[in-house]
């Protein structure tokens, strides 16, 4: 089964994907238009797709990461009725299965961690429900998608086959086509575009892994497997009150993040004034009063202790819990901050131990 | 099917919560009114002292709120303030009304643990809602604990809650209770000061003496201290904390202290545990 592999033309994938549309919903990422030209910069969203031509696998990386796809803003969680005797019942979307296609390792590594985070119990039922039903198409990337990405730093840039359905490599005007699940197998088997790959798997991956040595560089000092622990070591440190004062609240960091899933949780009633339903929306650990209570007290009251909060969460908090950093090294935050905050800066200032 | 019109179909997921209809209401305080709730069939909550349930009216959002009642009473009462537009409603409804109610959620006293020992409750302003689960548990099992003292501090006179309870607890010879207001006039005959003069009123066994602190958040500091002064154990002290809870699921990040998320592993914290997991934010 692991060792299933096909090749694809690249001219094929719009009929392929025009062919699985019958079937499933595709998302993957599309070039936003951009009539400003913004320094001449392509922007990608990662979206639902519904003209197959949309489709744009070559791609740097996309606006938010596919996994929102799976924990949508304003998700329904229950609806009510306030008439008499008040009633509610939760939830969850039913509808047919997705294809997610041309997902970057990092985000295959992030949707990977969202999936043992949403299984803790109790259980994300919204979550775990329109994920059962998405089958991950990867594709690796031979080249980085900006000076702001950690992936080859953090072990991201490639993933493994536990982590998809089907694996995409790009070999000329073909991709190189790996199954890893028996979804993705039925996918192969439905579809006449697959032809069996007659080469030789592992030293074509060789290669192309070779090709990442020479295109990808390390953006940390040291290596990564000391970050942890100097992070923890940091925690008196200067540095945070010096990035919470650069830092606006603003939030874009977490927003367009592979692994926050903080929420917030809403009601909106309809206009008869009785029924209506109640969702919960994206938050952010850098809103101000994201840890306050009723009486008042704030318990991350100062920007330096929101980026702390970040920053821990992802290297000490989410290690400490399932063993793994929540940093994927997607680069994300790292372009969306408008106080230009970076995590690789931040990084290699605690590594440095400059800012003790 | 489109994937822009999907439809929807009923799922049990944990955040649909259930009526309970106010059948009684005491207004404790100008702003605090006790509810106490009969569930759809009267049905019986089950829950540990110091668990929370999050307490919804539709259109107006939900709160996590203590529970005051203790395990075995036939009652389940809440205790709840009026601080915003949801408590604020709430205090506005009437007996035969509505509110909705999930869980419980928490980890909640752990009861068996501190069977046999000598009790120290200490309380201060709101924290007597949670404890008194607690406090109402002990009296319900009294053989089974030791020594019970219960200290008690409000800011005024007019801000003391339970004052029929109190009255009880004066009585009765089993608790060593003390009582303390922070300002009073000259109708008040008891104590006036912090809730910390009162620990010279007591004297705890420090080998079988299991200490538990509620209150506002400045208070645990002190209040740790002075339980210290008496030589008890960090392990034989615990605290009750007050975070944001929004989903009780241990997922939404707003009660979240370091990687624990206090309400799923709390509200209920060994002092020894949050030392050696190093929760510098929860005090």
């Amino acid at each position: 089964m692991d060792d299933y592999s096909f090749l694809i033309s690249k001219s094929n994938v719009k009929d392929l994907i025009g062919n699985l549309q019958k079937d499933y919903n595709i998302f993957g990422p599309k070039k936003k238009s951009n009539p400003n030209n913004l320094n001449g910069k392509e922007f990608f969203s990662f979206e639902y797709i519904n003209d197959s031509v949309d489709l744009c696998l070559d791609y740097t990386t996309s606006i938010l990461p596919p996994i929102k796809i799976f924990f949508p803003n304003n998700e329904i969680l229950i609806r009510f009725d306030n008439s008499s005797p008040m009633s509610a019942k939760s939830i969850v979307e039913k509808g047919k299965s997705s294809v997610f296609f041309g997902v970057h390792p990092c985000d295959l590594h992030a949707i990977h961690l969202m999936d043992r985070i949403f299984n803790n119990k109790p259980r994300d039922e919204y979550y775990l429900n329109r994920r059962k039903d998405g089958i991950l198409v990867g594709i690796n990337c031979e080249k980085p998608c900006s000076d702001k990405n950690l992936c080859y730093d953090k072990g991201t840039l490639n993933a493994e086959s536990q982590l998809y359905d089907i694996m995409l490599w790009e070999k000329d005007k073909e991709y190189l086509v790996k199954v890893s699940s028996e979804r993705g197998k039925e996918i192969i088997k439905n579809n006449s575009f697959f032809t069996p790959f007659e080469g030789d798997f592992n030293n074509f991956v060789k290669q192309f892994n070779e090709k990442q040595d020479k295109n990808f560089s390390k953006r940390l000092i040291q290596d990564i497997e000391e970050l942890s622990n100097s992070v923890k070591e940091a925690y008196n440190s200067k540095l945070w009150s010096e990035i919470g004062d650069k830092c606006l609240s603003c939030g874009s960091c977490n927003m367009v993040c592979p692994t926050c899933y903080c929420f917030e949780i809403k009601d909106e009633v309809n206009i008869d004034l009785e029924s209506g339903y109640r969702y919960r929306s994206w938050d952010s650990c850098q809103n101000c009063d994201f840890a306050s209570v009723g009486s008042g007290e704030n318990f991350r009251e100062k920007s330096s202790q929101r980026n702390r909060h970040r920053v821990y969460k992802k290297e000490v908090y989410i290690p400490n819990n399932y063993g793994v950093s929540g940093c994927v090294g997607c680069g994300r935050c790292n372009t969306a901050c408008i106080a230009n905050i970076s995590l690789i800066d931040i990084y290699n200032r605690v590594l440095v131990k400059e800012i003790i | 099917m489109n994937y822009h019109s999907p439809s929807f179909i009923e799922f049990e997921t944990g955040y649909a919560p259930i009526p309970a209809e106010i059948v009684n209401i005491e207004k404790a305080t100008e702003k605090e009114k006790v509810f106490t709730l009969k569930l759809p069939g009267n049905q019986k909550l089950n829950y540990l002292p110091c668990q929370f349930v999050m307490v919804s009216v539709f259109g107006f959002g939900e709160a996590p709120i203590s529970i005051c009642s203790g395990p075995e009473d036939n009652e389940l009462k809440l205790c709840i303030r009026n601080v915003g537009s949801l408590t604020g409603h709430i205090h506005k409804m009437n007996i035969g009304d509505f509110i909705g109610i999930r869980g419980p959620y928490g980890n909640g006293f752990p009861v068996e643990a501190i069977k046999s020992k000598d009790i120290l409750l200490v309380a201060g302003g709101l924290g007597l809602a949670p404890l008194r689960s607690l406090i109402r548990y002990i009296l319900a099992n009294r053989s089974e604990f030791g020594k019970f003292m219960l200290l008690y501090g409000s800011k005024k006179i007019s801000d003391r809650l339970f004052t029929s309870d109190i009255e009880d607890w004066n009585k009765l010879e089993d608790i060593d209770f003390h009582e303390t207001v922070d300002v009073a006039d000259q109708t008040w005959e008891g104590n006036i000061g912090l809730i910390t003069q009162l620990f010279k009123f007591i004297d705890p066994d420090p080998k079988n003496t299991v200490g538990v602190v509620v209150g506002p958040p400045v208070m645990y500091r002190f209040v740790i201290r002075e339980m210290l002064n008496k030589k008890l154990h960090i392990s034989q002290i615990y605290m009750d904390l007050e975070r944001r809870m929004r989903c009780g699921m241990g997922k939404c990040g707003h009660c979240q202290i370091n990687e624990i998320f206090v309400c799923q592993k709390g509200p209920v914290f060994n002092y020894a545990e949050m030392i050696e997991l190093n929760l510098k934010e929860a005090l």
